[in-house]
């Protein structure tokens, strides 16, 4: 039986060439897989030290607030005037005094009947 | 399996498997170069894919089938992108290729079979120069015997039929 032609031709060293060619395009491609790998860590560090920055000057930021109001003065209502005529000059043996006598005055018989 | 193993068991499969995909691809696509470039993709496809490969199938079989893929993605696109796709353009690119080795009726056998629908094309192809069985086939492509048989003898018909408008037969 006639074998079949094949019209096809094949470069002389093709299949050699082609070997070397494929596993360099290979190591080329895992060689880039590698490095898109380490600029994702890169990155991922990056953005843990940017987060890290942020979260310390809020941090600051709330410590200097809470610093910033516990230190400040609280205003206080201003006292209700007092009339401290009659207690100013009196002293305690003088109260005592006052007592005694209206004691001796019957003060208290006599308040009951004004009513 | 540690890289490099794994890099050099690959580089084995290359060299072994090359040859037998460069033909399967070459009568699809062709031109020399376009075949390069699909048998490229393909193993390159295949390194991707390694650890998806759970040996259910032979290795010859699965990158046949990879292979396969991508001539017809290759095809596909290259109908997209050219307009050079009737016969009279295929027969004027083989004439012109210095990787043909063939004369006119061999070059208008070509063309017809690149005419085909793909399918029937590839049935084709692996029965008339891999001279493959129809039980092989059928696992290759999974379709079955019957339906393989009929793809082929329509196709063989429909290239006598294109031949004989052509050549005296």
């Amino acid at each position: 039986m006639k074998e079949k032609h094949n019209p096809f031709i094949v470069p002389e060293g093709y299949f050699d060439n082609f070997t070397v060619e494929m596993m360099a395009r290979i190591d080329a491609y895992e060689e880039s897989g590698r490095k898109t790998q380490r600029a994702k860590k890169v990155s991922l560090s990056d953005a843990v030290r940017r987060y890290t920055r942020y979260a310390i000057g809020v941090a600051a930021s709330v410590a200097f607030f809470a610093v910033i109001t516990k230190s400040a003065p609280v205003e206080k209502a201003a006292p209700q005037p007092v009339d401290k005529s009659v207690y100013m000059q009196a002293s305690a043996s003088d109260q005592v005094y006052d007592y005694m006598d209206l004691n001796a005055n019957n003060v208290y018989d006599y308040v009951s009947t004004i009513d | 399996m540690d890289s490099s193993t794994r890099r050099d068991a690959f580089e084995e499969l290359v060299r072994l498997y090359s040859p037998q995909l460069y033909q399967q691809i070459r009568r699809m696509v062709l031109d020399h170069d376009d075949t390069n470039d699909v048998l490229q993709n393909t193993f390159m496809k295949a390194w991707m894919g390694l650890d998806n490969f759970r040996g259910e199938a032979a290795v010859s079989s699965w990158l046949f089938r990879i292979a396969m893929n991508e001539s017809l993605t290759f095809l596909n696109k290259k109908r997209e992108q050219t307009s050079l796709d009737s016969e009279a353009a295929v027969v004027r690119q083989l004439e012109s290729d210095p990787w043909f080795d063939g004369d006119q009726l061999e070059a208008e056998l070509q063309a017809a079979i690149a005419q085909l629908p793909e399918k029937q094309r590839l049935v084709f192809t692996l029965r008339y120069y891999d001279e493959m069985k129809y039980e092989e086939m059928s696992s290759l492509l999974d379709t079955s015997e019957g339906a393989l048989k009929a793809s082929y003898h329509f196709a063989v018909q429909k290239l006598k039929e294109k031949l004989s408008e052509k050549f005296d037969f």
